[in-house]
């Protein structure tokens, strides 16, 4: 039984000039989130995207993204803020239906 | 390419797709049997390859890939027709992208860039002549995009006698021309020089290269053939220790990976089918395309800031092998290299920011800042180079080759000798000195430095853009405004 309580959709903008690794980042949160909370690429299936820019300018594409609770990742210390807001709404993210993959 | 929202090649279907074409490329006098392979050749395919590559990335898509306009399908942005000043910014920050990942030039821009000045020039052409160029045009371009295709954009002719124009010449092949008009196309006679990444190219597409009059209209021709059409023969250009590929070992090609190429395409009498011509003698337009696509080309040289991160990426590695990124004025000149690359960067971005849409849908970039962009070019490239010659040392062109390092008899001697800090492997501080050599002097140079002064333009073509497109008058009035002048 693994029940997953929220899907993450992870939305790169191109990186001509990342002020740090995007990648890395991306993967140390997944690494830190909290069980039943997952980062996937389809964003369909995900409760909220979370885009992941190399600089403040974040001018990752948007389209696709109404109506869907957007975060915002611009440097390494975002990074941990992002895991801490998660952790710290872990309780209310168990209630948001994230597709048919709900529980697997 | 099995999706049908999305016409995305892999780098791997991309290299499968060149082995099938039958290009007649010739290298040191002999013809190249197998084009892909070649040792030479290699590393240039291997950069375009990273242009299907990082389009399969999520790290990079959102730079990499657009949605087509006429399809709505996912493709490669080099298949793009801008349709907002966004896809103009994200362009030139795609150029810094493969650059800075490559560290030389990746040679799918002229073919973007042609496609783009393609698109306006036919629409314009058919609004005046009622001609079906425009139409034409959009097929192919469905094709190429459909297909994921690499187009080399072939504008520069060799011209010969430069006072003369093109109906002047001894020589009338010396401007690539039409020989004969037939029901199903037409049969065209000439050559184009300096073609960048031509035998990686699936396509080409020729252009006029000048602007012109009546007199020669039969110069004025814009087509599009497979690369491998018959009658077309490729002749490489020779680049600065380019057989230091042919060599073993790694150390002495600097860049171990990837290159750029150029060609002389030769047109000996190849059939054009009507379906793939899209300018036939509207000799007034010839400036025009010129100009649009001129103008976009140098927007592309938004590249080079990428071979410039690279370079200063280089230049702080050898200071710190070498025990002397402390020193102030090392640091100094980093910050000056920096201060001239995002200074690069800031004309790239300009000239995209403040592009705006033509009638056609088009949208093309701020002609007077992607002049004063590439001029900056012509210009900054030479000094970054100077400065990360000057941090690296003497040692970058007195270096004995690999092979030396090798020998059991000196090999130890060299390893000895030429180690700089103690906790850098001798080996290490070679590395990166033959990939400074390699940027400012070697095979990359062509890219970095001549290709800065010359591609898209000499630097007097853009002066010349500049001196029209400024208001010299209204700065003038102003001035006298100022200080009280009365007229």
């Amino acid at each position: 039984m693994n029940a997953i309580a929220l899907r993450i959709g992870v939305r790169y903008c191109g990186g001509c000039t990342p002020r740090y690794d995007r990648v890395a980042a991306v993967e140390y949160i997944r690494r830190n989130l909290p069980h039943g909370v997952e980062l996937v690429r389809r964003e369909d299936d995900a409760g909220m995207v979370l885009i992941v820019a190399g600089c403040k300018t974040a001018c990752a594409d948007r389209t696709g993204l109404e109506g869907k609770v957007v975060q915002e990742l611009t440097s390494e210390t975002d990074a941990i803020t992002f895991i801490e807001y998660i952790r710290r709404n872990r309780n209310s993210w168990a209630s948001v239906p994230t597709g048919n993959d709900l529980e697997a | 390419m099995k999706n049908d929202r999305i016409a995305l090649k892999t780098a791997e279907e991309y290299e499968e797709s060149l082995r099938k074409l039958n290009l007649v490329v010739y290298m040191f006098g002999e013809r190249v049997k197998n084009v892909v392979d070649d040792p030479i050749i290699r590393p240039s395919m291997n950069a375009v390859a990273m242009t299907y590559r990082l389009a399969h990335m999520p790290e990079h898509e959102d730079l990499m890939t657009a949605t087509s306009h006429i399809t709505g399908r996912k493709i490669n942005r080099f298949c793009h027709i801008h349709q907002s000043t966004d896809d103009l910014v994200k362009k030139s920050k795609m150029g810094r992208l493969l650059g800075s990942l490559t560290g030389c030039c990746f040679q799918r821009c002229v073919g973007m860039d042609a496609l783009n000045a393609l698109s306006m020039v036919t629409y314009d052409i058919d609004k005046k002549y009622s001609t079906e160029y425009n139409r034409r045009f959009l097929n192919y371009l469905q094709y190429i995009q459909d297909n994921d295709l690499v187009c080399d954009g072939a504008m520069t002719d060799p011209k010969g006698n430069r006072s003369l124009a093109p109906h002047q010449q001894m020589d009338p092949d010396l401007f690539l021309h039409v020989v004969e008009e037939k029901k199903d196309g037409i049969v065209v006679r000439g050559a184009k020089a300096h073609q960048t990444g031509a035998v990686n190219s699936h396509e080409i597409i020729v252009m006029p290269t000048i602007s012109m009059r009546e007199e020669d209209r039969d110069f004025a021709i814009s087509f599009a053939l497979p690369s491998d059409a018959e009658g077309i023969t490729y002749i490489m250009g020779r680049q600065s220790c380019d057989t230091r590929k042919l060599e073993d070992g790694s150390i002495d090609r600097g860049n171990q990976f990837f290159g750029g190429h150029e060609a002389l395409v030769v047109f000996d009498n190849v059939f054009v089918p009507w379906e793939r011509v899209f300018m036939y003698k509207e000799y007034e337009f010839s400036g025009q395309l010129v100009e649009q696509f001129a103008s976009y080309h140098r927007q592309s040289y938004a590249c080079k800031v990428g071979v410039g991160d690279v370079l200063i990426g280089a230049a702080q590695t050898a200071a710190e092998y070498n025990g002397a990124e402390k020193a102030s004025h090392v640091k100094d000149k980093i910050i000056e290299m920096n201060h001239l690359n995002e200074t690069l960067y800031c004309g790239c971005i300009a000239c995209a920011a403040e592009g705006h849409r033509e009638p056609s849908g088009t949208y093309y970039v701020n002609t007077l800042l992607a002049n004063v962009h590439k001029q900056n070019v012509t210009r900054f490239p030479y000094e970054i180079a100077r400065l990360a010659q000057d941090i690296a040392g003497g040692l970058m062109v007195t270096l004995p080759s690999e092979k030396d390092f090798r020998s059991p008899v000196v090999g130890q001697w060299l390893d000895k000798y030429y180690r700089g800090r103690a906790d850098v492997p001798t080996e290490d501080r070679c590395r990166i000195l033959r990939l400074i050599e390699n940027i400012t002097m070697g095979t990359a140079a062509v890219g970095y430095l001549t290709e800065s002064m010359h591609g898209a333009g000499s630097p007097q073509a853009q002066r010349i853009m500049i001196a029209r497109q400024v208001n010299l008058k209204q700065k003038q009035k102003v001035a006298k405004q100022l200080c009280g002048i009365k007229e």
